[in-house]
């Protein structure tokens, strides 16, 4: 299916190619002249975009510009550059234009429309919204994550720079934000090399003073997007010349600085762009001892050559930050006791778009980038034990005599992470209009690798503690991915509509050095088709305004990060033997260690999310809406699925008397340990008798998929628009999603309880591994849930421009949450009533508050391995009496939830003259805390986040 | 009106002569007359005891009238006689059983009227049912746990330990004696959840004592580790080594005849190092084991420790029978407790912090309880018991403890720890 997919495509673009020998078009050429509103000066680097063509220019010292070849027809011209409102107006071509003049506004609050909230992005074909400088100016966005309270229902979370800022969209997939992508620049930040567990990746270190505009896309992205699952974050930050700019953030918790300029290099050399900022944050104004720092800084550098012709916009660009956390110097704390993370990266790019504007391609764009992120974490701590303690750190299988450490002692951990990857792409266009349909094909190859050639986690001195082993990270060899697509987007108008195909795949490939899954190919394919039925401009009043209808199909596949595809050793110890002689508390320890590699698992898919949007937008009688429906179904989720094994070793007697001095040996293989008293020069080694030969069960994981679960939702938003009267713009926007999941794969489990029969100090382990429904144990009934809410938001916007001022007061709310747990197995309800004594009552446990919930295991297995079902039998029999599930509340199956709350946010922008302008907010500036009732435990919490404000400053010289 | 008369006359001669055997005897029953009878006493003692020694049980019979005493010894088979003048008399039997698992079990029988009259045919034989009750003679003497500082400055709470002592004039035996703490560890700041509202309105603390994560047994079934009255027994509940050397404030419990809660299935070495060399084959039996924490918990604040005996056989099926354990009311954690009824226990200490804090143990085991506040913490002090002057005199030196079942009268603390020297 997916070869056949790639073949069709293949096809399609070879025909283009061919197609375009033969047909011959009218091209023309436009020119024109950019200034200034006010004071009619020259804009230089400004860009000219003919998206629908792909074709661009930007202007030179003079204002001028020039674009070749455009071939006849009607098109959209947009003209943006940093510090001016965007222009974007439709043109005939029909000859060639010469003389076109166009005027910018500065962007600033003198403008009569000032957009401080969300964008849908009404032209692409995926869900997409964007937050311009404007709307991050108005909220004073620290951290990157903060945007997303713009989003429709999105929700104000805390500002608090201490903790991680990571990126979930429509709720992850079955890894939660481990699919969801970032991209700043075009350089992808990527958590792949991580070899914790997976998770999306930390924003916190970038500065967000410098953001240009951050888009969310949803739904399904072009394939141009790879390696996610719920969504892609592309932030873009500032490029272009601007004045000396400055701002001074603050909130009781956070202090923000930050300084910028663009360099116009002048006679055409280019705009040099440095940022630097500083931003610190502490937990606690009462104690500043736990502290984040974070130095950012940035230089870009961007021109435009060959401009008459065949011109090459260049950009290269580096940032970094230098940045830490520390909990240090606490007079509280022991003395000498501290912990640091540092959080230093440096970002490299370099990008070259060729607009070569031919038969067989349009443009050719070319990307490097390199990044470097260095999380050097040490910790300090005392450590106080009643004696010499063992440390077992052998990386062997056998019997060993431990380490010792002292009884009181200062150790140094340290996480010496050094991540480093380095990427490369290769993306060619190509427009055509054939007819009247508009037909641009995309195609592209990439190249990254990552990898981390950091110490790993070591402890100064060699003081490993129990059970640690060193694990250098340079041992582990570097990830590579490969990645292709190819896309084709035909514009087909019809009468007066137009429908919009887009149909592409991509293909990614993992690959590491020695790994276990051989073939780590992926393929995604996706479509999207947008049909628009109205389309007029602004200025003709009519009922209809816009209206398109457009929907969405696609595969995403995450691969794996490099925990799942390289395994490191798993270590298991046991202690035999441990023994006190002399007179000075002298120690002699034996542990049994059993060094096992996560099982490879042959039938291990790759996580896919089909995910399936279709929505209407448009704007009738002056008010813009957006309704989409998404339909997430996420396969396959990455988890690491324990199975157990019976292990045994044998414990040799710790009564047994040992001479005051002795000499002791221990034999690796059948643990036997024999002693020699070297006060007695005649004595002989003596084998030390063994006390018990236990049989446990030892885990080991393999790499697994979960089961699927599925997202869905709906999305609105409504512009209202503008009331001249009062000033005001409405906008309302709202969320519903619903989630469900259910699973009935069997889990083993096992408890280090004594035997149950044997006597408990005989120290023999217990010997049932009991196999329960994903989610349950026997503490725990349910293994599923359904949830759903709603979100709704209410943000009214006054924008003044005669005074230069924007207040906007945004209304958050909750209107309802709910959840349930749900059990099922084979078509029906898998947990049973009991009451407080564990007899089992009729009656579906759903609904009804008055009995707990009781469930078996599914099946059972000892020590002979053989998994046996789970009866009536082995209920009533004593000796499972731990395995059976009981929950110890009666709600546990009770529709739980809780009601509306609100709250309210103020935020005021105020331009001072030309020069300054400042910003104020207050989160919850009523201070609504309302006591919210949970419906099933009737238990009351708050929900809102605490009354919060803060202010920034921007001085413009 | 006249046959009035002879009926009720004829009635009247009726009734008195069909009472007239028992008015005679009543009249002939004359307990001022000379004479004696014989009086046959069988003991009978309660079910399961009946091989116990029968010989030797104090009978003791008062005449109030006339102050008479006799005191009787029964012989093997339980029997006494005695010949007794007429008179009404009061019977009070007293008997020891044989100790067993530091307790001794008393029989006890009072009877208030027992008629010796010359209308007695032949002797009057008379058997007394014998009640169970038991007398502690192992008490908890010593409760040290609140630690001691380090030359380091810190704090170190790894060597607790308690003393058991018998405070009886008979020899005690050790053997299955259980240790173990209620719940919760630390005493509650507000009612314990074992407790109910009884039916006049008052709260009520259960009868039956929560134990939680383990209980610690003394090996041995019999007579295998006696304890002398006036002998006593330190058990150390974490590490029993010679902590002064490293921590010189603190105490040395590597010391031949101590013993210690160590098992193998508590792997925290730091709380429970393999014991010093001196207490070989001194270990408490681990009997019972909650969950899967690694270290024995016992509080540095307030915990309440309770010795006791499961006189059921079997102590081990006991605690594994899953009736004898119940989850904590309104928790929904699945932590499990055994249940011990209050009468198997020994002796119970409880311990607060502060005064404001609520009981664990029910008036029966320890109506007060005793105080170390925060201020008393990490410098060496101890609970101990205090010396019961009158007792000690009474038994010729030897040292008795004050044991009133009240922890505010009986305990006291003192400056450092008693084994320290």
């Amino acid at each position: 299916m997916k070869r056949k997919l790639l073949v069709f495509f293949l096809l399609c673009f070879g025909l283009t190619t061919i197609m375009s020998a033969q047909t011959t078009r009218k091209l023309y050429s436009v020119k024109g002249v950019i200034y200034e509103t006010d004071s009619k000066t020259p804009i230089e680097m400004a860009l000219i975009n003919l998206p629908e063509l792909s074709l661009w220019a930007t202007t030179n010292a003079k204002g001028e510009f020039t674009i070749n070849k455009v071939s006849a027809g009607t098109t959209k011209l947009e003209i943006t550059c940093l510090g001016y409102q965007t222009q974007v107006i439709n043109i005939t071509i029909e000859k060639d234009l010469d003389n076109l003049v166009f005027k910018l506004n500065e962007d600033n609050l003198k403008l009569q429309t000032v957009v401080v909230t969300a964008q849908e992005n009404k032209s692409a074909l995926s869900t997409s919204t964007k937050m311009n400088r404007q709307a991050i100016d108005h909220l004073q966005v620290i951290k990157a994550t903060d945007i997303m309270s713009l989003m429709p229902g999105g929700k104000t979370q805390k500002l608090d720079l201490l903790e991680k800022s990571i990126f979930t969209i429509r709720g992850g997939d079955g890894n939660g934000s481990f699919g969801t992508a970032v991209e700043v620049d075009g350089v992808r930040l990527s958590s792949n090399s991580s070899l914790a567990d997976a998770s999306g990746v930390d924003t916190r270190n970038l500065s967000a003073s410098n953001f240009e505009s951050v888009e969310v896309i949803t739904g399904v992205p072009s394939v141009e997007y790879g390696d996610m699952t719920s969504g892609m974050v592309i932030i873009k930050t500032k490029k272009g010349y601007s004045p000396y700019s400055a701002t001074i953030s603050m909130n009781p918790t956070t202090k923000q600085l930050s300084l910028s300029k663009g360099f116009d290099l002048l006679k055409d050399r280019g705009i040099l762009n440095i940022n630097a900022e500083y931003a610190t944050a502490f937990k606690n104004p009462v104690t500043p001892y736990t502290t984040y720092y974070r130095n950012g800084y940035g230089v870009n550098y961007s021109n435009t050559f060959n401009r008459e012709t065949q011109p090459i916009q260049f950009n290269f660009n580096i940032s970094g930050t230098i940045g830490h956390q520390d909990v240090k110097q606490d007079p509280d704390a022991y003395k000498d006791t501290w912990e640091s993370t540092a959080d230093n990266a440096i970002r490299v790019g370099t990008s070259a778009n060729w607009l070569i504007n031919s038969n067989w391609i349009t443009t050719l764009n070319l990307t490097l980038n390199g990044s470097y992120k260095d999380e050097n974490y040490k910790k300090q701590e005392y450590h106080s034990f009643s004696t010499t303690m063992p440390s077992v750190n052998s990386t062997e299988s056998g019997y060993y005599e431990a380490n010792y450490l002292p009884a009181q002692y200062y150790d140094l951990r340290i996480d010496d992470s050094k991540g480093l990857s380095l990427g490369a792409d290769l993306k060619a266009n190509l427009n055509r209009k054939y007819g009247k349909v508009l037909n641009k094909a995309k195609a592209g190859l990439g190249w990254s690798t990552s990898g981390n050639i950091g110490k790993g986690v070591y402890y100064a001195d060699d003081l490993y503690p129990d059970g640690k082993r060193p694990r250098p990270y340079t041992d582990i060899p570097f990830l590579n991915n490969i990645n292709a697509y190819i896309e084709d987007n035909a514009v087909i108008p019809i009468g007066k509509t137009s429908l919009s195909l887009i149909g592409g795949v991509r293909m990614d490939a993992n690959f590491i050095k020695g790994m276990v899954y051989k073939k780590a190919i992926s393929l995604s394919p996706r479509f999207n088709a947008r049909y628009t039925l109205i389309e007029k401009t602004a200025s003709e009043k009519r009922f209809f305004r816009n209206l398109s209808i457009r929907g969405g199909w696609g595969i995403m596949e995450k691969l794996p990060s490099l925990s799942v595809l390289y395994p490191l050793d798993e270590y298991k110890d046991i202690r035999v033997y441990s023994k006190n002689y002399g007179t000075q508390n002298n120690y002699f320890y034996v542990a049994n260690t059993h060094v096992f590699r996560e099982f490879f698992n042959p039938n291990l898919e790759w996580s896919r999310s089909r995910n399936i949007e279709a929505g209407i937008e448009g704007n009738l009688g002056g008010i813009g809406f957006s309704l989409i429906y998404y339909n997430n179904k996420a396969q396959n989720p990455y988890e690491t699925y324990t199975y157990y094994v019976p292990y045994a070793y044998s414990k040799t007697d710790e009564n047994y008397t040992v001479p005051n001095n002795p000499q002791f040996r221990v034999d690796k293989v059948t643990g036997d340990i024999f002693v020699k008293d070297l006060d007695n020069s005649s004595s002989v080694e003596v084998l030390i008798p063994k006390s018990i030969r236990d049989t446990l069960f030892v885990q080991n994981g393999m790499q697994s998929n979960g089961m699927p679960s599925t997202r869905q939702g709906v999305e609105l938003s409504l512009d209202f628009g503008k009331i001249e009267a009062i000033r005001t713009s409405f906008r309302f926007d709202a969320s519903y999603s619903y989630s469900k999941f259910v699973s009935e794969k069997l889990y083993p489990s096992y408890s280090s309880r004594p035997h149950t029969t044997l006597p408990t100090t005989a120290g023999r382990s217990f010997e049932f591994i009991g196999f329960y429904l994903g989610g349950t144990s026997n503490v725990s009934t349910y293994n599923g849930s359904w949830a759903d809410g709603v979100n709704a938001n209410f943000t009214a916007t006054t924008h003044i421009p005669e005074i230069r001022m924007t207040i906007s007061l945004r209304i958050e709310g909750t209107l309802y949450a709910q959840t349930q747990n749900l059990t099922y197995y084979n078509g029906k309800e898998w947990a049973y009533l009991t009451d407080g004594n564990g007899n089992r009552i009729e009656g579906s446990v759903y609904n009804q508050k008055e009995y707990f919930s009781g469930m078996w295991p599914v099946a059972y297995m000892t020590f002979d391995q053989k998994v046996k079902p789970f009866t009536a039998v082995e209920a009533a029999d004593p000796r499972f009496a731990y395995l059976l599930g009981r929950s110890n509340n009666v709600f546990t199956y009770v529709r739980n939830g809780n009601g509306p709350y609100f709250m309210s946010n103020l935020s005021i922008t105020k331009e001072i003259g030309d020069i300054a302008s400042l910003s104020f907010y207050v989160n919850n500036f009523t201070k609504s805390n309302p006591f919210i009732r949970s419906w099933a435990t009737g238990v009351k919490s708050s929900r809102n986040i605490d009354f919060a404000y803060g202010a920034t400053l921007r001085i413009k010289f | 009106m006249k046959r009035f008369l002879y009926i009720s006359i004829i009635a009247v001669i009726t009734i008195l002569t069909s009472c007239q055997q028992e008015l005679q005897r009543l009249l002939d029953e004359n307990p001022y007359l000379e004479g004696s009878k014989k009086l046959n006493i069988t003991l009978v003692y309660p079910e399961g005891f009946d091989d116990e020694i029968k010989a030797g049980a104090e009978i003791k019979i008062t005449n109030p009238s006339n102050g008479a005493v006799y005191n009787l010894s029964s012989n093997d088979q339980g029997k006494a006689t005695v010949e007794l003048q007429y008179g009404f008399y009061r019977l009070s039997v007293s008997d020891k059983g044989t100790p067993i698992s530091g307790a001794i079990p008393i029989f006890n029988r009072s009877i208030d009227q027992v008629r010796m009259t010359d209308t007695l045919k032949g002797d009057l034989n008379l058997s007394v049912e014998l009640v169970l009750s038991y007398a502690g003679q192992l008490i908890i003497k010593e409760l040290y746990y609140s630690g001691c500082v380090g030359p380091d400055n810190k704090t170190f709470n790894y060597d607790k330990y308690f003393i058991v002592y018998n405070n009886s004039d008979e020899v005690a035996y050790m053997d299955s004696v259980c240790f173990a703490t209620v719940d919760p560890y630390n005493a509650p700041t507000s009612q314990t959840p074992w407790s109910y509202i009884a039916a006049d309105g008052q709260r009520v603390i259960s009868d039956t004592i929560p134990i939680v994560e383990a209980v610690w047994q003394f090996p041995g079934s019999g007579t295998s580790h006696p304890l002398q009255p006036g002998e006593q027994a330190v058990v150390a509940m974490n590490a029993a080594i010679d902590h002064t050397i490293l921590r010189p404030n603190s105490v040395n419990l590597n010391v031949p005849g101590y013993w210690v809660c160590y098992n193998q299935r508590y792997t925290n070495a730091s709380y429970h190092p393999s014991p010093g060399p001196n207490l070989a084959n001194h270990w408490l039996d681990l009997l019972w084991k909650q969950g899967t924490s690694t270290a024995f918990t016992f509080s540095v604040s307030s915990p309440s420790a309770v010795i006791f005996r499961i006189p059921v056989t079997g102590a081990h099926a006991y605690v594994n029978d899953p009736a004898n354990r119940k989850r904590k009311p309104g928790s929904s954690s699945a932590n499990e407790y055994v249940m011990i009824p209050s009468s198997w226990i020994l002796d119970g200490v409880e311990c607060f912090d502060r005064d404001t804090k609520f009981k664990r143990l029910p008036g029966s085991v320890d109506s007060g309880y005793a105080l170390m506040g925060d201020g008393d913490r990490n410098i060496g002090k101890t609970l101990h018991r205090k010396i019961d002057v009158l007792a000690t005199q009474k038994a010729g030196g030897r040292i008795v403890y004050m044991d009133t079942n009240n922890s505010n009268n009986d305990f006291e603390i003192r400056a450092s720890q008693s084994i320290k020297n």
